[in-house]
Order: structure tokens, then C-alpha cells, then sequence
């Protein structure tokens, strides 16, 4: 390859690895300051999609820089594995904490939002209710 | 060329301390916070810095076995955050 192509990758490596290292920041940052347990798990799912996601991308370029085909496949498998794997432990997680009564911030003084899966749950437990006595009833 | 060279090294080196800085930051965060699920979530954070810093490791090597070894702890960390989850939540693991 001419040598300039050479130099635009890996420039292109460097800048994809600084934005990796500034989102892993952000991350941190929305940790430290959010209100709430849903809210810094928002923040900190951002850390395991776009930041090493984007470390891989520079990871990508570092390999067509180095001809090396090795490092490319590993890192394409690593990048599938991640987008499939950190959106269902965020959901996993945030699922056991609604299930184990974790209260979502509604603003400062608890009005602000709305809690949409409360009342799905509500009117699937209603349901669930309404069946159980009509069974019962049919039975007497 | 090795100006280029240059200017890669020393972000791979700022994106090497950045990261151990962070997982340092984040450790004290585990020892602060109380809350059970600020503590999964910092668990999970944590696999997610280290499996950053192997990915750097990987490209100032330059090897790629670091990238294996990312795999492995990644799928590591899944399994174990979906176990502890499912745990806290039911109360109990199966």
C-alpha cells in the first residue's frame, strides 16, 4: 500500500480509540451524577456498546494497517458478541430491579414522567384477577 | 510514518491510563455506594473497562490472543450478570 494510505489509517485508528476512551468518560460521568438506579444504568450501558465498540472500530483499521487478518476476525467476533450481549444484560437487570420493587425517579417532586410498565402490570394483574374468579365461578 | 506511528502510541497510552484511572473511579464507587443494583451495575462497568483495556493492550502489542481473552471475559460477565439479576430478583438462582 502508498504510504499515505498508511498514515490516514492509522490516524483514523487514533481518532476512533479517543472517541472510545471519551464515551467510557461519559459513562463514568452519568454514574456519578444521575439520580437514579434506571437512569446510571442508561448511562453505563453506553460504556459497553459505544465505547468498546468504538475501540474495536479503531481495532479494525489498526488490522488493514498491519495486513493482519487475524486481528480483524477476532474483533468482528467481538463486536457482534458485544451488540447482542449488552442490551440484554442492561434489560436483565433492570427487569430484576422493576420485579424487586425498585421505584423509578419521577422528577423532584414526583410528579414529573410516567411509569408506563406499572400500568401494563397493573392491567395484566387485573386480568390475571378477572380470569380467577370466573373459574372460580364456574366451579360452584 | 513515524510521526503518525507517534501520534498512535500516545493515544493508545492516554486511552491505557484513562481506562485504569476509570476502573480505579469506579471501584470507589462500588465501596460508596450501598444500593444492591448500583453494585451489579458497577460489576458490570468494570468487566466493560478491563475488556476495554485489553482491547488497547491488543493494539499496543501488537497480539491478538488480548482479543480471545476479551471474548472469554466478556461471556464471563454476561453469564454472571443474568445469574446475579435472576438471583436478586426470584431470591433464588434456578
Amino acid at each position: 500500500m502508498p504510504d499515505f494510505v498508511l498514515i490516514i489509517l492509522l490516524l483514523l485508528a487514533a481518532l476512533f480509540v479517543l472517541a472510545g476512551t471519551v464515551l467510557s468518560v461519559i459513562g463514568m460521568v452519568g454514574l456519578k451524577r444521575l439520580p437514579d438506579m434506571y437512569t446510571r444504568l442508561h448511562a453505563t450501558g453506553k460504556v459497553g456498546l459505544f465505547g468498546v465498540v468504538l475501540l474495536l472500530l479503531g481495532v479494525f483499521f489498526f488490522g488493514i494497517y498491519q495486513a493482519d487478518w487475524t486481528i480483524i476476525l477476532r474483533a468482528a467476533l467481538l463486536f457482534l458478541f458485544l451488540l447482542i450481549v449488552g442490551p440484554t444484560a442492561a434489560h436483565a437487570i433492570s427487569s430484576a430491579a422493576y420485579r424487586f420493587g425498585q421505584e423509578p425517579y419521577l422528577g423532584p417532586d414526583g410528579k414529573g414522567g410516567r411509569d408506563d410498565l406499572a400500568r401494563d402490570v397493573r392491567q395484566k394483574a387485573e386480568e390475571m384477577l378477572a380470569e380467577h374468579r370466573r373459574k372460580k365461578k364456574n366451579e360452584k | 510514518m513515524t510521526v503518525a506511528n507517534a501520534i498512535f502510541d500516545i493515544v493508545l497510552y492516554i486511552g491505557l491510563l484513562t481506562h485504569i484511572g476509570l476502573i480505579a473511579a469506579s471501584l470507589y464507587t462500588f465501596w460508596k455506594r450501598t444500593l444492591v443494583f448500583d453494585r451489579l451495575i458497577i460489576a458490570d462497568l468494570v468487566a466493560t473497562y478491563i475488556l476495554a483495556l485489553l482491547v488497547i493492550l491488543a493494539m499496543l502489542m501488537p497480539e491478538s490472543l488480548f482479543l480471545d481473552v476479551g471474548l472469554g471475559l466478556a461471556a464471563i460477565g454476561f453469564i454472571g450478570a443474568i445469574a446475579l439479576a435472576k438471583y436478586i430478583a426470584d431470591q433464588q438462582m434456578f
